[in-house]
């Protein structure tokens, strides 16, 4: 057996974690705050480049196999994974294009090895097929999709935030999408454990979506001993080979998923397929399938590990920014500076992308007199804002509150400056 | 019912039992190859794993340690019936899920099996690369020269002239030979069987694709087969059997075909192994293993040590930043330089954010890196106003200057920046004399980085010498210690030779 697989059997034999890990990965700064709460003593205090967190942090939840192929600005990824991943008993390719890139990585995750790829905005347009692939075939995989200008080559080196709509409707058909912003580089290191955790717990891809400059920049990093870095992973099936069903109805909606050679033979299909994987056109399986892949991230479970928002200074607030990624800190001393104005000014920052977090925009949108939405694009998000807010508003029984976007697609960061403007305006 | 001949019928039958009644046209040859695939697989398998194929263990052991992927196409539902771990993946990216499946598990035994659509056209990339690559794979063609389940379209192997339903005229595009493409991107085994009606093909067949599999390396084995419900309905071969006999006449035995005359070769194709070369496959070359020696080295080498971490007072919101930026030329090292201002700060305790500037400013000449530090909170990492421009040639000082706050400052190198325009807000120093005066570099400006980074941060009171000398020495001081101290003490008495003015 080779050392990855071995690693991940040894690791399904583990003893179940306790049940509150000392980082709980579904907070805000989950690693600050253990350590606030006085329950994680240890620390490796280091400063990282954002694209090295984000490597780093897949090698330390488990990622045994990188597939990639090299694209700025999300190289660094590929080259951490090509210096690293080996010693840690896995192994890499740098493969043909950024469609084999990805191939690669569900094979390998299918083999039973936890892998991810990362690219850029034309890399990812490549992938989107098999990402749809791996979406209804319910493979864990992380994909990273550090974001420039676009469409097209675009400005390569200069950050974007314009992949936002590729990430949730890039790939064609009806599927569930999990797509992660992280700010700072300490949140590259935490969103891409959780990202892991998400995929195997889950069976899906998700997607890590940094902006170029949250990849490129570096800062200080705190990160636990690697002991209590929390991983979790895949679910191994428990009854006999000859009753394993691959896609099969569970509780949790999410079915087992056993890596090839230890007697759980399954077949994986991109077509319409059966609770046994193989191909059907048996309209009720069919129509289960797909609902079930949706259903099973929108238990409340599955709601708690996946969506996450911050909230900045939002709880009384009636200008109401919402931004992520850099933005969100140019967002963050825009509502400073209206607030020391006396200024009744919040963010709510989206970790979590996709699926948007409903719940905990409502109250906000449901109160606010005015939204702001700063981002990179034309205005991607702002959509979904804009839909979130006709919903609370209705809800509510109230008019929906305008909804005002900055947008600038001209290779520079939208600064707080341009944001306190329109808060006070 | 695929084939209408008897093949070891004593052999177990590896297919699934939902699976018995195949996908397939009635007579077409993919029975044939699947039939072969399942022997040889037996045979060449029970001799490496030591099972015995008509034990029931046997049989478990090797569907166990089989994989099959596919593609898209006729031949690709072909895992769909066989009881391995199999995968149905994209159209023609195979051969790339594949390398992934095989690199993250070496001891499957990963066989392929694929259309000559699938593989040559939208997947010739992967082919090529497969092969260069040389993973121990195997990999099965059926080469049946069209588009078979999107109705006889014509495809990259597909005889001039003859009529396809998108080459209604005939197809006017060359074809190409799958076996010499093989053979240039290097593959190591490359054999070809056929589908005819024959028994002594069926047993190449089997025999051919054990080689393969015995083969330690990329192989491949193209089967010439037909599709006689598609292609062969337009081209007057629409029985299974008059287009197996049709693939008779274009074989040879590929010792024959050598002894021809080019004539004839061309008309014919060479039946056999055409192609051996024994070389260690990616995952066995000293090379490899090689890497995995020197990356387990880094990842010891990396490990971070753990220190004690206590509860701290929230920390300020909006405490002051304070911005800086190294500009110079593009070998004078102002990028590390500000990552080496950024590990600093964060060793006297500050938080700080570090950004290098790509672009096409970068690429050319010029060169430079922003590092924003406070003793609280950093949001956004970017300023309007420079606190602090180090600039160390004049292209620099020019473009940067209008950037820097009016109650910035401006450390010039004297030496290379003529032209301050009487800036009040100039702090000129002559680093570059003082690097060659007193450093002495082997190589030009090699540690005027160093000095430079010296002398701001101490001169303008950003941080603590005992934390300069310890992010420096910790990083490029590793390589060369004895001229970064020199670096380091050169800019630190220049620092307080400027305080003493
Ligand atoms: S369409 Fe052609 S290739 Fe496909 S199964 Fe039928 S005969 Fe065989």
């Amino acid at each position: 057996m080779s050392a990855a697989a071995a690693e991940a059997a040894q690791a399904r034999r583990a003893p179940a974690a306790g049940s509150a890990p000392v980082i709980d990965l579904r907070r805000v700064n989950a690693v600050r705050e253990a350590i606030q709460a006085g329950r994680l003593k240890q620390a490796r205090r280091t400063t990282l480049g954002g694209n090295d967190a984000i490597a780093q942090a897949a090698l330390e939840a488990g990622a045994r196999f990188f597939g990639g192929y090299p694209i700025t600005p999300s190289t660094e990824v590929l080259e951490y994974a090509a210096r690293h991943i080996m010693g840690h008993g896995g192994s890499y390719l740098q493969m043909e294009d950024e469609i084999a890139g990805i191939a690669a990585a569900i094979g390998a995750s299918l083999g039973g090895v936890k892998a991810f790829t990362a690219t850029s905005g034309p890399g990812f347009s490549l992938k989107q097929e098999n990402l749809g692939y791996a979406c209804l075939v319910e493979v864990p995989l992380v994909v990273v999709n550090v974001m420039r200008g676009g469409p097209s080559t675009g400005g390569p080196t200069d950050p974007g935030q314009s992949d936002v709509m590729q990430a949730r409707w890039g790939t064609h058909g009806d599927h569930p999408i999990v797509a992660i912003a992280p700010a700072t580089v300490q949140e590259c290191w935490e969103e891409t454990v959780r990202a892991f955790n998400i995929a195997e717990k889950y069976r899906t891809p998700v997607i890590l979506l940094p902006d170029a400059k949250v990849a490129q920049m570096k800062e200080p990093v705190l990160l636990p001993p690697l002991d209590l870095v929390p991983v979790v992973n895949r679910p191994y099936p428990s009854g006999a080979p000859e009753d394993y069903e691959a896609f099969g109805q569970t509780a949790s909606g999410v079915p087992p998923l056993a890596p090839f050679g230890e007697g759980y033979r399954a077949h994986f299909t991109g077509l319409y397929h059966n609770r046994k994987g193989l191909p059907t056109k048996d309209v009720r399986l069919i129509d289960q399938l797909q609902k079930r892949i949706h259903a099973k991230l929108e238990t409340k479970e599955a709601r708690a590990d996946i969506l996450k928002t911050e909230s900045f200074l939002a709880e009384d607030a009636e200008v109401l920014v919402v931004a992520y990624g850099i933005t969100a800190r140019a967002a963050k001393d825009a509502v400073l500076e209206a607030r020391a104005q006396g200024v009744k000014a919040g963010l709510l920052r989206p970790i979590t992308l996709w699926p948007s977090d409903a719940g905990a925009f409502a109250p906000h949108l449901a109160r606010a007199k005015k939204v702001v939405v700063a981002e990179l694009n034309l205005g991607q998000y702002r959509l979904e804002v804009e839909r979130l807010a006709c919903e609370a508003a209705r809800a509510a029984g109230t008019p929906p509150p305008p909804v005002i976007g900055i947008h600038r697609v001209d290779m520079r960061l939208i600064a707080p400056r341009d944001i306190h403007q329109e808060i006070v305006r | 019912m695929n084939a209408p001949f008897v093949c070891s019928l004593e052999m177990p039958d590896l297919r699934r039992t939902q699976m018995r009644r195949n996908i397939w046209c009635e007579g077409c040859g993919l029975g044939n190859m699947q039939r072969s695939i399942q022997v040889a697989l037996m045979r060449q398998l029970g001799r490496r794993l030591g099972v015995d194929y008509m034990d029931p263990a046997g049989v478990e052991a090797i569907k166990n340690n089989v994989a099959m992927v596919s593609g898209i196409g006729c031949t690709s539902r072909m895992p769909g019936h066989l009881d391995f771990n199999t995968v149905h993946t994209t159209h023609g990216r195979s051969l790339a899920f594949a390398s992934g499946l095989k690199m993250a598990r070496p001891e499957l035994t990963v066989v392929l099996a694929a259309g000559d659509g699938d593989i040559f056209a939208i997947g010739g990339n992967h082919f090529i690369h497969a092969a260069r690559r040389n993973l121990d794979m195997t990999l099965i063609v059926y080469d049946n020269h069209s588009y078979g389940m999107t109705g006889a379209q014509h495809s990259p192997t597909s005889p001039q002239g003859e009529v396809g339903a998108s080459a209604p005229y005939g197809v006017f595009e060359p074809s190409f030979s799958l076996i010499d493409l093989a053979i240039g991107a290097g593959a190591g085994f490359v054999a070809q069987g056929a589908v005819t009606t024959l028994q002594e093909h069926q047993d190449q067949l089997d025999e051919l694709i054990a080689e393969g599999l015995a083969h330690k390396g990329f192989s491949f084995i193209n089967v010439l087969g037909f599709c006689h419900t598609g292609w062969g309905t337009r081209n007057k071969r629409a029985e299974s059997f008059r287009y197996r006999q049709h693939i008779e006449q274009q074989i040879a035995s590929v010792e024959r075909w050598r002894e021809m005359t080019a004539e004839e070769r061309a008309r014919l194709k060479p039946l056999g192994v055409i192609h051996r070369v024994a070389r260690p496959d990616l995952q066995n070359t000293p090379g490899y293993a090689d890497c995995l020696a020197r990356s387990r080295k880094a990842v010891e080498a990396g490990r971070e040590e753990v220190e004690a971490v206590s509860p701290q007072p929230e920390t300020d919101l909006r405490a002051k930043r304070t911005s800086l930026r190294f500009a110079g030329s593009g070998g004078q090292g102002v990028i590390s330089a500000g990552e080496i201002a950024l590990a600093a700060a964060v060793r006297a305790g500050k938080n700080g954010v570090f950004m290098k500037n790509y672009g096409p400013e970068a690429r050319g000449g010029e060169a430079y890196s922003d590092v924003t530090i406070s003793d609280g909170e950093i949001h956004f990492p970017q300023s309007d106003r420079l606190d602090v421009l180090v600039a160390l040639n004049q292209e620099t000082f020019d473009k940067f200057r209008k950037e820097v706050a009016p109650d910035g400052r401006i450390l010039a190198n004297a030496t290379a920046v003529r032209e301050t325009y009487d800036d009040p807000r100039v702090i000129a120093s002559p680093i570059g004399e003082l690097l060659a005066r007193e450093v002495r570099p082997p190589k030009r400006e090699l540690g005027i980085n160093i000095l430079a980074l010296a002398l701001a941060l101490d001169y303008f009171g950003l941080m603590s010498r005992e934390a300069v000398t310890a992010a420096v020495m910790k990083s490029v001081g590793k390589k060369n210690p004895a001229l970064n101290q020199k670096a380091l003490a050169t800019g630190f008495a220049e620092a307080d030779r400027l305080k003493g003015l």
